[in-house]
């Protein structure tokens, strides 16, 4: 199966880029004065984030391609995104709040943005348990992408939910315009990280994919 | 005015040790699922 | 798609889906008593010495009120399902939207009657004065909001092995949004602050009512498709 072979490979030299990135952040990059040694977190957190919310995003497109061509490729790569966007946003819910707990002395704050982190999970688990839950393929190809939709259009209201209301958690601090605050050596390994999250999240999904094939074909042979 | 030194970085490393592991974890251990999922499906 | 038509079809479903109600009233009934007995367990929970009534009253009223939603959307599909009633209706020759803005409707109309149930009880129960008018706007705007999306994923739901696990699983993050802004309203016009105060969430609801119920007119066809 040359796609899973290929997403291997991919995911592979993502890996060892991350063990790269491990490196580098951790030892190659200047300490920030005001929070220590956690803010370094910030290298994997942020990266993680920004493939969380786009592979939803990706899952939203998916879903309004599928529901137009009915393309079982298409599901399939929606399903794929979906699950490793869950991964995602598992580490950032993670890792929020072991970053949260010494800078700002609480484990959890409803906050808006951990908020929003947290039902961008809710939103991607309900994706994956409705799937779990149709047997017939067409089904649920239709109803995930209905699914995968509206979840895709709630976003931009979190987004407006996140700048209405002043919060705890630091303001975005990379891209803003016109003001990069982050110094040189911080943005280079800031953008190495997102680099290497990009290349985990294409290797995981060609692999998820493969197996979603697989699987199909299995279903397909069963039924003969 | 005589010269303060700011102070020093709070020290809370074991913080970032926990994430960074944990990241690492996360990520070999899907990488370990897809692996044995696929091998699963392969199996005829 | 004529408007008056899609209108009239819809209106001709949600007054079917209504009269089998009125006639069994065990659903209305059933959901009536849940939310006397949320609201007995608030008060039983709560340490009176804590918190103030007015400071609780908007939680209590929107966890009462979502729950009893979730309730009442189970069974919006439910009737269908008995007697396979949804082919004949598919068969129909009317617009899958009507369909939908009829299961809509008669939904709205269910959850309001909880709700009007529900607003004087909590009045009486734990002592506010909540029947104030621009708070009924807010009640109405985030119902809306969560009955449209919540209508369309029953009709998934609903022939699912867990239907009533999946239903509220699935609409939970849809739920949220404007429950934080209804309650948050419901805060600050219960504290006796002017409506000017609260235009920007109201705003914010009105639009996430009109995407939803459109995107939800739009998406529907598609979990009926055979």
């Amino acid at each position: 199966m040359t796609s899973l072979r290929a997403g291997r490979w991919i995911t592979a030299v993502a890996l060892l880029l991350l063990a790269g990135v491990y490196v580098r952040a951790l030892a190659y990059t200047p300490i920030e004065a005001s929070q220590g040694l956690a803010q370094k977190i910030f290298y994997v957190h942020v990266p993680a984030a920004i493939w969380a919310e786009t592979a939803m995003i990706l899952v939203g497109l998916a879903s309004v391609f599928y529901l137009f061509t009915k393309d079982p490729r298409v599901d399939r790569f929606a399903a794929s995104s979906a699950e490793v966007g869950t991964i995602f946003c598992a580490i950032v819910l993670t890792t929020g709040p072991i970053w949260g707990k010494p800078i700002w002395g609480t484990w959890w704050s409803w906050d808006a943005r951990l908020t929003f982190t947290l039902f961008l999970f809710l939103l991607y688990v309900g994706y994956l348990l409705l799937r779990s839950a149709v047997a017939d393929p067409g089904a649920r190809a239709r109803f995930a992408a209905v699914v995968g939709i509206c979840g895709a259009c709630e976003v931009p209201f979190i987004h407006l939910s996140v700048y209405m209301f002043p919060t705890l958690h630091p303001m975005p601090i990379v891209l803003q315009p016109g003001r990069p605050r982050l110094p040189g050596s911080m943005l280079s390994t800031w953008l190495f990280s997102l680099g290497v999250f990009t290349l985990l999240y294409v290797g995981f999904v060609v692999q998820r994919y493969a197996i979603g094939q697989l699987r199909e074909h299995q279903e397909g042979m069963a039924e003969r | 005015m005589p010269q303060v030194p700011p102070p020093p970085p709070p020290q809370n490393s074991g913080y970032m040790v926990a994430a960074y592991v944990l990241v690492g974890a996360i990520l070999i251990g899907y990488t370990l699922s897809l692996y044995l999922r696929a091998r699963r499906s392969l199996r005829p | 798609m004529r408007s008056p038509e899609l209108l009239r079809h819809a209106w001709a479903i949600a007054a079917k889906d209504l009269l089998v109600e009125l006639r069994s009233r065990t659903a209305i009934l059933s959901v009536a008593t849940f939310v006397v007995l949320v609201l007995m367990v608030f008060n039983f929970g709560r340490d009176q010495t804590a918190v103030s009534n007015i400071d609780l009253a908007p939680s209590i009223l929107w966890v009462t009120f979502t729950f009893s939603g979730v309730l009442a959307l189970n069974r919006a599909f439910e009737i269908e399902l008995e007697n396979q009633a949804l082919d004949g209706l598919l068969l129909a020759p009317i617009d899958r939207g009507s369909i939908y803005l009829g299961k809509l409707i008669a939904n709205l109309i269910f959850v309001a009657t909880i709700e009007v149930i529900g607003l004087p009880l909590i009045a009486l129960f734990f002592n506010v004065r909540v029947l104030v008018a621009p708070l009924v706007l807010v009640i109405a705007l985030a119902t809306v909001g969560f009955v449209a999306v919540g209508t369309l994923f029953s009709a998934m739901t609903v022939r699912t092995r867990f239907a009533e696990l999946l239903l509220p699983v699935l609409l939970l993050p849809f739920m949220i949004l404007p429950l934080r802004w209804a309650a948050l309203t419901t805060g600050l016009l219960l504290a006796g602050r002017p409506l000017s105060e609260v235009q920007g969430w109201l705003n914010m609801l009105a639009v996430y009512d009109v995407v939803f119920v459109v995107l939800a007119i739009l998406l529907f066809p598609a979990t009926v498709n055979e």
